[in-house]
C-alpha cells in the first residue's frame, strides 16, 4: 500500500521540477507567474525565485504526504501539492521560447487539468489511510434503549480561537472595503463567514442518524443509523484529521471529519467501512446513543 | 442534552420532556445560562409535534426553571438545581397520590402538616 503513495508524491516532484531542467535556457529571466482571466499575464517573478516557489511548495507538500500517508491530512497535501505542481508545469510551458514574460500565454485549460490531477493525486492517496479500528462490542458506550422509545440527543463543540479569527477577519474586511481594491475587502468577509461557520459545530442524534451542521445550518451532513457499524468517542487531535473545518470527503476519500477544536469527538465507522468524525462536547454520551439506537435498530 | 421519550407509556410526552430536562437542571447537567435546543429541532429529533416541545418548555418556566426570550432562545436560569429537584419530588409526590386516589384538600393538608 506504501507504493503507490510514493510514486504519486514521486510523479509530483517530477513534474514540478524537471520541466525547468529541461527548459531553464529556453525561458526569459523573468517568467509570467500571475494571469488575468483571458491567460495574459499580468504578474511577473525571476526565473530563480518562481523555482523556488513553485518548485519548493510543490515539493514540500508532496514529500509532507508521503510522510504522514496514514492521515487524513495526506490526501489534502498531496491535492494542493499537485495542482501547485501543475502551476509550475504550465508556468514553464507557457514562458518558453519566449523573449519576455510580457508575451506568454496561458491556456485556460491548465486550471482544470491542476485541479483534476490533483483530484486524482488525493484519491490515490485516500485508499492508503489507514483502516479503521472498530472497537468490540463490549466496548462500546451504548445506552439501553427500548423499541418503542425515542430518542434525542443535542450537543455542540465551538472554538473561541476560530470565532476570534473570523471577528478579526470581520473587522480586517470592512475596513479593507474601502482600502483594498475590488473583491478584496468581498473576499476576506466572505473568509470570516467561513471562518464562523466552521466555529461550532451542531450535533443531533436520533433515529433519522447522526447530523451535523455548522453555525448557519451549513453544510448539513446527515448519517442514516443504518448505515452505521459502531460509534465510540475519541480524542480529536486537528491534526491527525487534516486541519480545521470539514475535512476529506466521505464519497471521494472515504473520510471525513468535522473538527472545531482539540478534544472529545464522536467516530463513526459505516457499514461500508469509510469513517466520519465530528468533535462535540459530551461525545461519550452520543456515541451511546448511536450504539443505543444500533442495538435496537438491529433488534427489530 | 439527552431527551428520550417513550410514546407507549401513561404520562403524556410533554411531561416525559419537561421531566427529563428539569432533573439535568436538578442534577447540575445542564446550568445557568445554557440554551435548550430550539424546540423544532428537538421536536424533529423526537418525532413529536413542535407545540409537545414548547409545552414541556413553557411549564419549565412557569416552575422558574428557565427563561424564554424572543432571539435568545430558552435559557437555563441561575441558581434553580435546588428548585428543579424540588418540583421533581412535589411531581413524584402528586403522582403519587393520584395513584393511590387521595384528594387535593387530603395532600394539602400531608404537606402543611409535614412542613411545620
Amino acid at each position: 500500500m506504501r507504493r503507490i503513495p510514493m510514486m504519486v508524491s514521486a510523479a509530483i516532484v517530477v513534474v514540478a521540477i524537471a520541466p525547468w531542467i529541461v527548459w531553464w535556457s529556453s525561458l526569459p529571466s523573468d517568467v509570467a507567474t500571475h494571469w488575468d482571466l483571458s491567460g495574459d499575464p499580468n504578474g511577473h517573478l525571476s526565473r530563480a525565485v518562481a523555482l523556488a516557489v513553485l518548485g519548493g511548495v510543490s515539493t514540500a507538500l508532496a514529500l509532507g504526504a508521503a510522510m504522514r500517508f496514514r492521515d487524513l491530512a495526506s490526501p489534502i497535501l498531496a491535492f494542493v501539492g499537485c495542482v501547485i505542481g501543475s502551476a509550475s508545469l504550465s508556468t514553464v510551458l507557457a514562458s518558453r521560447d519566449e523573449p519576455s514574460w510580457t508575451t506568454a500565454h496561458l491556456a485556460p485549460g491548465w486550471i482544470g487539468l491542476g485541479l483534476a490531477l490533483g483530484a486524482g493525486a488525493a484519491w490515490l492517496y485516500s485508499r492508503s489511510v489507514s483502516t479503521p479500528v472498530v472497537p468490540s462490542t463490549g466496548d462500546r458506550p451504548t445506552l439501553a434503549l427500548s423499541d418503542s422509545e425515542r430518542v434525542a440527543w443535542i450537543g455542540s463543540s465551538v472554538s473561541q480561537l476560530l470565532r476570534v479569527v473570523a471577528f478579526a477577519l470581520l473587522v480586517f474586511g470592512a475596513i479593507s472595503l474601502f482600502t483594498l481594491p475590488e473583491p478584496g475587502g468581498v473576499i476576506i468577509l466572505l473568509a470570516a463567514l467561513l471562518v464562523a461557520n466552521f466555529a461550532s459545530a451542531h450535533v443531533t442524534v436520533s433515529r433519522a442518524g447522526l447530523r451535523t451542521s455548522g453555525t448557519f445550518g451549513w453544510p448539513r451532513v446527515t448519517i442514516r443509523i443504518d448505515r452505521i457499524a459502531s460509534a465510540d468517542a475519541i480524542d480529536v487531535n486537528p491534526m491527525r484529521w487534516g486541519g480545521w473545518g470539514y475535512r476529506g470527503s466521505l464519497r471521494l476519500m472515504r473520510r471525513a471529519a468535522w473538527v472545531t477544536r482539540k478534544g472529545p469527538g464522536v467516530h463513526v465507522v459505516l457499514t461500508d467501512g469509510k469513517e466520519f468524525v465530528v468533535t462535540v462536547d459530551g461525545a461519550e454520551e452520543a456515541a451511546a446513543v448511536v450504539n443505543g439506537l444500533l442495538a435496537t435498530s438491529t433488534s427489530r | 442534552m439527552l431527551v428520550r421519550v417513550d410514546p407507549a407509556a401513561a404520562e403524556p410526552l410533554y411531561a416525559q420532556i419537561a421531566a427529563q430536562v428539569r432533573a439535568a437542571i436538578g442534577k447540575g447537567r445542564l446550568v445557568e445560562g445554557e440554551q435548550l435546543p430550539p424546540a423544532r429541532d428537538l421536536a424533529d429529533a423526537l418525532g413529536v409535534n413542535m407545540h409537545t416541545v414548547l409545552r414541556a418548555y413553557a411549564d419549565l418556566r412557569d416552575e422558574g426553571l428557565v427563561e424564554m426570550r424572543r432571539r435568545r432562545g430558552v435559557r437555563v436560569r441561575g441558581g434553580v438545581d435546588g428548585r428543579a429537584r424540588l418540583v421533581g419530588l412535589v411531581g413524584d409526590v402528586a403522582a403519587e397520590a393520584n395513584r393511590q386516589g387521595v384528594t387535593k384538600a387530603e395532600l394539602r393538608r400531608l404537606i402543611e402538616e409535614a412542613m411545620t
